[in-house]
């Protein structure tokens, strides 16, 4: 067993790493507070090939397999979360659908442009009424000669304010329930009858926008049905499969800028006449989150290395999302602690660290529905 | 327009240790390129957009070496060399020497140089000394430490930092310059180029291709001869 990225893998991580020193973690704190997307961030990253990271070669991307996107998510993700998401999501659940079940012509047509940052993706299956329970999404798709004609809405999407090319799942046989019945689309954000409705207002994330999206009667063409008809739950849950693992190297992200920014604070500030760092207290903690960071890193790189020798990794990246989302949440929350009061002030990063990892616990399937997809793994197996 | 670009590979200045027993420097990490490089590779890159130059780069030392050509790609150049050799690092006069040997091949190989560019200087060594002696070497006309370069035709104009003063100097191409830091921003590489890099090939080359005799390296034959080394208080 070998545990060592490659050259290329250690490039990309070095190069990333500049790009959120010098353009993401500068301005990560405004961007909070303007709560926008920063396109200015996008472009550059578009500029340096970094919207592709995740897509193959042949299409315009840099053809970087998991484990590279993970290392991109993770050192994104240390810089502003929110602009991370957008760029992560682009890539990763907007992209990956047509990567995953595109025909060559689909994917000829719209994955360069995405790679090139031209055109950005975005992902709509939760509803109003469709949430953890995705199957019982009620937005309906009707044959009309060589169209598809979409009705219903779309809630939470993220990038949905300015994406151009949407997977949207869509009912086309009640009678036949989630496996069969759902069928996912392309849709172009200029196809007739497609709503760009209000923008969400966020607790934390607030550099990546998300909004609902209305269908009334949005024509799609035939040709834009992605995957096999009927089979769009199968195309939704592959596409997950990555965006959990993806969303955990998020979270590791996350959890090593706390560490840091605590090192830091610790080592810095002043109490009963030593720094903090030699309180045997103080150190339990940054123990504690070393600790934590190198098992979420270990189990991270190992699934995505799994992935990326094209092993089945579904429960692997349940156990990752569940275990890092809730893990770097407590990493994230001991910093707060050890920054005291200054870790509760605006003015802090640590602060807005706090409110940006919540999410992680809920979106892209909540801990409890990643403990349902485990469990149910384990008493099918009899065990691990 | 052909630029040669002369890339070093130094020890990480943040993973240096000094053994205070033996006055002598130990390395503890991978070796990166020159930091003042960067700056010289972004002029390169400038030059081949602006001027639609042959950017090429030459490197020389170990094998470890190529990973600072690989930079070089990244910044999109034409074509690498890596010198392949082991002389003594603290040996300015053998370095440059050899170096100046290697540009003559490259040279015939590939047609005329009419730019060579280096960094202000390393703090591998921070002697600043192979620039200038690779130009002594070659016979060009050297300017030093520039902090703005533009090309008009046949000629350069250099403006240089000296003493809280600008100056401005014309010198005639072929030429050697040596780059100020001040003079650019380095870009970050574009993610394509960065692992298109690795599967670029650089072009290897050895010191008894340079048609020089063995002795201009042996040791005694320059004029560098370390007596002691030691650690600071
Ligand atoms: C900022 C943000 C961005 C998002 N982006 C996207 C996007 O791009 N595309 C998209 O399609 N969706 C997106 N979502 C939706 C997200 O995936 C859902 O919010 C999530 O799946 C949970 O659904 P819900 O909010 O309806 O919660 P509910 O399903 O109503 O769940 C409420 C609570 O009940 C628990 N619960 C539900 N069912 C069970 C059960 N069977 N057993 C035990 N507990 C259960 C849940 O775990 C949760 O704690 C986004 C959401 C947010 C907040």
């Amino acid at each position: 067993m070998d545990f060592k990225f490659t050259e290329e893998q250690e490039a990309i991580r070095e190069m990333v790493r500049d790009f959120v020193d010098q353009e993401m973690r500068p301005r990560a704190q405004a961007i909070d507070e303007e709560e926008k997307t920063d396109f200015n961030i996008i472009n550059k990253a578009a500029e340096l090939g970094l919207m592709g990271v995740s897509l193959p070669e042949e299409y315009g991307g840099i053809g970087q397999g998991k484990v590279g996107f993970c290392i991109f998510v993770e050192e994104m993700s240390k810089g502003c979360a929110g602009t991370a998401t957008a760029i992560g999501c682009h890539q990763s659940i907007g992209a990956m659908t047509i990567v995953v079940d595109g025909t060559p012509e689909q994917k000829q047509k719209y994955l360069p442009d995405m790679a090139a940052g031209k055109k950005i993706g975005a992902f709509a299956l939760t509803e109003p009424n469709a949430g953890s329970d995705a199957a019982a999404i009620q937005t309906t798709a009707t044959k009309d000669g060589d169209y598809w004609i979409l009705n219903g809405r779309k809630q939470w999407v993220t990038n949905g304010p300015f994406a151009n090319v949407v997977t949207v799942f869509a009912v086309t046989d009640k009678g036949l329930g989630a496996h069969g019945g759902v069928t996912a689309f392309i849709v172009e954000n200029t196809f007739p009858g497609y709503v760009v409705g209000t923008k969400d207002h966020k607790m934390g994330i607030r550099g990546s926008e998300s909004c609902e999206l209305i269908f009334d009667n949005c024509k799609v063409p035939k040709e834009n049905i992605l995957g096999q008809f009927g089979a769009g739950f199968l195309t939704a849950m592959r596409t997950l499969d990555m965006g959990r693992m993806t969303l955990a190297a998020g979270c590791l992200g996350g959890a090593k800028e706390a560490l840091k920014l605590s090192v830091k604070h610790c080592s810095e500030r002043f109490q009963f006449g030593k720094p903090l760092a030699e309180q045997p207290v103080v150190q339990q903690y940054l123990a504690q989150m070393a600790a934590d960071i190198y098992s979420m890193e270990s189990m991270i790189y190992r699934t995505a290395a799994m992935a990326d020798n094209g092993q089945k990794y579904s429960r692997e990246s349940a156990i990752c999302k569940l275990f890092c989302s809730e893990t770097s949440g407590r990493v994230i929350d001991t910093a707060v602690q050890l920054h005291g009061g200054l870790g509760y002030m605006r003015e802090h990063p640590i602060e807005r660290i706090y409110r940006d990892c919540r999410i992680n616990r809920i979106f892209e399937g909540t801990s409890e529905i990643q403990k349902l997809v485990i469990a149910r793994d384990v008493l099918k197996k009899g065990g691990y | 327009m052909r630029v040669i670009v002369l890339l070093k590979q130094v020890p990480d200045p943040g993973q240096i240790g000094v053994s205070r027993t033996k006055g002598t420097l130990f390395e503890k990490g991978k070796r990166i390129l020159n930091p003042a490089d960067e700056h010289v590779l972004e002029l390169a890159a400038e030059l081949k957009s602006k001027e639609q130059a042959d950017f090429v780069a030459l490197a020389s030392g170990p094998e470890p070496v190529v990973e600072v050509l690989r930079r070089a790609y990244a910044f999109g150049a034409d074509q690498c060399y890596h010198l392949v050799e082991e002389l003594d690092e603290g040996d300015h006069f053998a370095k440059a020497r050899a170096l100046a040997g290697a540009i003559r091949l490259i040279a015939k190989e590939r047609g005329e140089v009419d730019l060579v560019l280096a960094g202000k200087g390393s703090p591998a060594w921070g002697a600043g000394q192979t620039g200038a002696r690779i130009a002594a070497e070659l016979e060009l006309p050297q300017a030093l430490w520039v902090a703005k370069l533009r090309v008009h035709g046949r000629e350069l104009e250099a403006t240089q930092l000296a003493g809280g003063e600008e100056q401005v100097r014309r010198v005639p191409m072929p030429a050697l310059v040596t780059v100020d830091p001040s003079a650019n921003k380095p870009r970050i590489p574009n993610a394509l180029l960065l692992m298109k890099a690795f599967k670029r090939e650089v072009k290897k080359l050895g010191l008894e291709e340079l048609g020089l005799t063995p002795d201009a390296f042996a040791a005694g034959s320059t004029q560098v001869r370390i007596v002691r080394t030691y650690a600071p208080d």
